[in-house]
């Protein structure tokens, strides 16, 4: 099944990449690495992890019981890591490919409209 | 905090039930985790993000039409990425709802024709005996028997598909039987209302079904007949009689003479059945044979009054007096025998041959490991 990549499901695969979480742990790294610009909710966080788990991104790898709440914690399976890297170069590729463009490119002269 | 998982709950609703049972609590846990301390209910953005992802899941898991109509409309295998789809809406609650409206649609055109013609109300008379004969037999059928079947012809691996955990393999179990009493009361129990009530309407019914041809009045471009029925007075009530009775004494004469000596010799020698369990009736199935006694004497009443044609009684009549005395000799042997199953003396007694051994039912669970052998 083809997994279309948005940035937040970006950030989840990169917060489990770390190790695996369960879906308050993602939601708190996913704030973290997005320098607090990203903050999922309980709705879209379950979205992007049945569709990871779908295309056998992520798979389920444990339950803790804490203070009588249910904890399923999610690890990335090797294809994971794979659509992780992948992206992770597609995105260095653009970066760097955005940073000649901005170099060749003259600076707007002030003052013009 | 309760009312908080009470919200949560409510909105959760937004997801399919399968999905539900699978993750509520553990989402219920992270929304706990993420409100603020203190809150009572969920603020509005969490709520539209579960609202919003629960329809994306329901949109996610339900198939694509062109495979959703034929297995709906048809019960056609869909193809495997779709089978644990189909495996949860075969066992979720509601699955039985479910699969008698994705049928209806049969039953539309027959019913469009029986509303918008002339004989409308006999048509209506008709559809209603159907309905109830239809919910009498469902009511008679284990419902759980009926979905592990659709379950089995569904969900059961295709040749050649990889085996993971939780696909469905194939076991060996025990074989569900009727017991022989609860399988023959109720057999007795038929024929005997059948018997009587249409024996009885059979003597006394004012109409016989005679096809006539009568002229058209169209104004036809070739040969044209109309068949009709006529009602003619009882005038045929002594031949009915003598047919009546020569079907008792056939009746008793072939209980004494084939179905007793049959079990008789085969029962006392029956074999250990190890893969096997009995059952009696459930309290569904008992409501489900009244309906069909209501059904016999309704039918057997509507052609003694002349409101239908006779012509089923006629019929059914006889063959009840027939089959009834073996029913009872049936039951009279079932009584000495409780271990045995129905099957066992309704196979003796129509074949003669010995009792067979059941051979284990087979049952699709979700494999828990993989091991080569």
């Amino acid at each position: 099944m083809a997994f279309r990549m948005s940035e937040q499901a970006y950030l989840v695969l990169l917060s489990l990449a770390e190790e695996p979480r369960h879906g308050y742990g993602i939601v708190q790294a996913v704030k973290v690495l997005s320098d607090d610009k990203v903050r999922l909710s309980a709705g879209t966080l379950y979205g992007i992890l049945d569709r990871l788990v779908d295309a056998g991104h992520a798979e389920a790898s444990g339950e803790v019981v804490v203070d009588g709440r249910l904890r399923r914690y999610y690890r990335l399976t090797p294809d994971g890591y794979a659509a992780l890297a992948a992206e992770t170069a597609r995105l260095t590729d653009l970066a760097s490919l955005a940073r000649r463009v901005l170099a060749a490119r003259p600076r707007p002269a002030l003052g013009t409209t | 905090m309760r009312s908080l998982e009470r919200s949560a709950a409510f909105w959760l609703r937004a997801y399919p039930p399968s999905w539900r049972a699978e993750r509520a609590d553990e989402v219920t846990a992270v929304l706990v985790d993420l409100a603020d301390d203190g809150a009572r209910r969920l603020d509005a953005r969490t709520a539209l993000g579960l609202l919003r992802g629960g329809l994306a899941t329901r949109w996610r898991q339900t198939p694509p039409l062109w495979v959703y109509l034929p297995y709906r409309m048809l019960d056609l295998r869909v193809p495997e990425r779709y089978r644990d789809w189909v495996r949860r809406d075969m066992t979720s609650p509601g699955h039985l709802r479910r699969n008698l409206l994705g049928r209806a649609w049969m039953f539309a055109m027959p019913l469009y024709v029986a509303l918008t013609s002339d004989l409308r109300d006999e048509f209506v008379v008709t559809w209603i005996a159907v309905a109830l004969a239809g919910t009498a037999t469902l009511l008679c059928v284990r419902p759980e028997g009926a979905a592990r079947r659709r379950l089995q012809h569904h969900a059961r691996p295709g040749w050649g598909e990889s085996r993971t955990v939780g696909a469905f393999v194939w076991v060996s179990t025990s074989r569900a039987r009727i017991a022989a009493m609860t399988g023959s009361s109720v057999l007795v129990l038929l024929l005997a209302v059948g018997a009587a009530v249409w024996s009885a309407a059979a003597l006394v019914a004012p109409a016989r079904l005679v096809l006539d041809s009568l002229p058209c009045d169209l104004p036809a471009s070739g040969p044209c007949f109309e068949v009709g029925s006529t009602v003619a007075a009882r005038d045929f009530a002594p031949g009915v009689a003598a047919l009546l009775a020569v079907a008792t004494v056939m009746g008793v004469l072939l209980a004494a003479t084939v179905v007793a000596r049959r079990l008789d010799r085969r029962l006392p020698v029956r074999p250990e059945q190890p893969a096997r369990h009995l059952l009696g009736l459930r309290p569904q199935a008992r409501v489900g044979v009244a309906l069909w006694v209501v059904l016999v004497v309704a039918a057997a009443l509507a052609e003694a009054t002349g409101a239908w044609v006779f012509a089923v009684s006629a019929v059914a009549g006889p063959l009840c007096l027939l089959l009834l005395p073996s029913a009872v000799v049936v039951r009279s042997r079932a009584r000495a025998t409780p271990d045995a199953a129905f099957v066992d003396l309704w196979r003796v007694a129509w074949t003669g041959r010995p009792v067979a051994v059941d051979r284990p039912d087979s049952e699709l669970v979700p494999a828990l490991v993989l091991e080569t052998r």
